[in-house]
């Protein structure tokens, strides 16, 4: 019928008409179309200090290692006097050994003591003799008054240098003869020692420490000790390795069971670290020990406790932060910034550490900008941006609090715009 | 006779409806119609600014606000919005129609009917924006179904794009809706209603864009 055909014709000319505006919309290249951008979801960058932790396991242990020796031609080993376990001090008994050679150790005790004695008298006798020293004065004999004065004056900075070097050797013989002194101190007690205890000789400890191990078998090292200042000894595997570097802090964490009166949290910075595994080989997994200083006290935590450990890698403070999803990788890094005269603007930005899906932004943006997020194939350069109405930002009760020019402005202005 | 208003079948069905309107002397459901018809577009309007649309002025401070304030901007512009809804809708039903009955014999309430459709595809048009802007980033005066598109490539000059904009095929549409409507009710003749009606809307499209274009300007005067 002709009113259909006239309905067909109008409605093919209407959907022609409106393919065509959107092929001339579609590759509008010019611009020469306004286009917005609706953006549904936008954020924006804040200050935060961003940390990157690795994350792996320590054992407490004792920081340092003593080993106490025994020369077996000095005697035959008699007993320890500790065990494993004892805490010791210096100067406690370790072991007891039979002087083998009394006889032969007195006499050369002995000796050694006199000898001392000879030097020391020596040494005093040469110190004397220094002291009694008079620097010779240029004998001028028979001059007259006048020229006797000239004399003295240019003798007087001869006799300074002189007298200074006088006193500088008396200086140095006299610390020779204080150690000299020490030396034959520490003899004579030796000797009376032994002449006191008999054969029997008692060795002290040199250190501070706890007993780990005793050789019974008298093997070296006799004695192991370790101080009771505790470190944190780990493992990295090789791409840990890769990140971590010597002087780094270390976050220590103790497992859930709280020990009482400790906190949950120490410090500690990594105190060594070695740069080759303690196996090399294609086959094996390369493991590198480190070690770990501890802040802080440590009273109730024992050797052989286990702890987490983060290790901080890398640190911005204060940085401009901004959340992954914001940027975009291409080959440089950008970001969709809403700007003050309501566009859009597609600005390059530098980036640095990247942690836990936050970026830090180490050029191009300021905290307080607007980073459109989505959707993404809405966004166009230079367009203005429109926002649709965000439930969650919105509190109705206080809808009506905002001051009567903005009520009337805006109210205004929904009721203008067509 | 009895006329029941039944605006689908008047828009699809349209000879017999308008002879049935025509010989009516009374009608019925009117009210009801002119009140759901204002509820629509209120409704119609909510949505097109609860998606943001027409916020272009609000966009350009938004970063000077924070959340909540940009948030407050927003719901005052909507609540406004509201308002222009009930007044769009009470000129097109009633002041247009008026215009009609000024320059026709065909009594008042027949043409608030006629109207009635006019409203219904104008917001139908609204509708049509809301995707528009949210999945093509046009706004209204350069929606493919309308004129504005070309107007952009052949000028810059922002109220020729605006009155181009503001013709569009629902325009077109209703032009010819009612002049068919307008025909068959009155006794002028028909080039004459075509001339009117045509006259009349380009009025309005001349009005809308200066409206457009001096939005903000009128709005810093009345509000400074």
């Amino acid at each position: 019928m002709k009113r259909k055909r006239k309905i067909r014709y109008v409605v093919l000319l209407v959907i022609g008409f409106a393919l065509l505006n959107s092929l001339l919309l579609y590759f509008d290249t010019g611009n020469k179309v306004e286009q917005k951008s609706y953006v549904n979801e936008w954020s924006e960058p804040f200050t935060y200090d961003l940390v990157e932790k690795l994350e792996t396991t320590g054992v407490f242990a004792s920081a340092e290692s003593n080993h106490v020796y025994f020369d077996k031609n000095e005697g035959s080993f008699r007993q320890f006097l500790v065990a494993p376990g004892d805490e010791i001090s210096e100067g406690d008994g370790l072991y007891e050994y039979e002087v083998t050679n009394f006889s032969s150790q007195t006499a050369s005790l002995k000796a050694e003591a006199k000898r001392l004695e000879e030097e020391i008298e020596a040494i005093e006798q040469y110190i004397i003799e220094l002291e009694s020293f008079d620097i010779p004065e240029t004998d001028n004999g028979g001059s007259s008054f006048f020229s006797q004065d000239e004399a003295e004056e240019e003798d007087q900075p001869k006799t300074i240098e002189t007298e200074f070097m006088k006193q500088e050797q008396i200086a140095e013989k006299e610390l020779e003869l204080a150690q000299k002194e020490a030396k034959l101190t520490m003899v004579e007690s030796q000797l009376a020692e032994l002449e006191a205890g008999g054969k029997t000789i008692t060795v002290e400890s040199p250190f501070n420490g706890v007993i780990t191990e005793i050789s019974e078998s008298l093997q070296s090292p006799l004695i192991t000790m370790k101080t009771t200042t505790l470190q944190v000894e780990g493992k990295l595997t090789e791409s840990e390795r890769k990140k971590v570097q010597p002087d780094m802090e270390v976050e220590i964490k103790l497992p859930n069971e709280e020990l009482p009166e400790q906190p949950p949290l120490l410090r500690g910075t990594i105190s060594s670290l070695r740069n080759f595994p303690d196996h090399v080989s294609v086959g094996w997994q390369s493991e590198y020990p480190f070690e770990v200083s501890i802040e802080g006290a440590t009273e109730n935590i024992l050797p052989g406790y286990h702890a987490s450990l983060s290790i901080i890698t890398a640190r911005a403070e204060e940085a401009v932060t901004a959340f992954d999803y914001l940027l975009l990788t291409e080959d440089d890094l950008f970001a969709w910034v809403m700007n003050e005269k309501g566009t859009l603007t597609y600005r390059a930005i530098e980036t640095g550490l990247e942690v836990n899906g936050m970026t830090e932004v180490t050029k191009g943006l300021e905290t307080g900008e607007w980073l459109a997020a989505y959707p993404r194939d809405q966004f166009r350069k230079g367009a203005t941006f429109l926002t649709p109405i965000q439930w969650e930002d919105l509190y109705i009760k206080q809808i009506p609090d905002v001051s009567p020019s903005v009520i009337k402005k805006y109210g205004l202005m929904g009721l203008m715009t067509r | 006779m009895l006329y029941s208003i039944n605006l689908l079948q008047l828009l699809f069905r349209r000879e017999d409806h308008l002879f049935k309107i025509k010989r009516a002397e009374r009608l019925q459901n009117f009210w009801k119609w002119v009140v759901l018809l204002l509820a629509t577009s209120i409704l119609t309007y909510i949505w097109t600014s609860w998606v943001g649309l027409g916020m272009d002025p609000i966009s350009v401070n938004a970063t000077e606000f924070t959340r909540m304030e940009y948030e407050f901007r927003k719901a005052w512009f909507l609540i406004g919005r509201t308002a222009f809804a009930l007044l769009l809708a009470i000129f097109v039903l009633f002041i247009t129609s008026f215009v009609w009955w000024l320059f026709n014999n065909v009594p008042y309430n027949k043409l608030v009917i006629i109207q009635m459709n006019v409203l219904l595809v104008m917001l139908l048009e609204r509708l049509t924006w809301i995707p528009l802007l949210v999945y093509a980033g046009v706004d209204w005066y350069v929606s493919p179904l309308s004129f504005g598109v070309p107007a952009s490539y052949f000028t810059d000059i922002q109220w020729i794009i605006y009155i181009f904009g503001a013709i569009s095929v629902f325009q077109l549409w209703i032009i010819w809706y009612q002049v068919r409507c307008l025909n068959y009710l009155s006794a002028t003749k028909k080039h004459w209603i075509w001339f009117g009606v045509i006259f009349w809307h380009i009025l309005l499209w001349a009005g809308t864009a200066a409206l457009s274009n001096y939005d903000i300007f009128l709005l810093r005067i009345i509000t400074s």
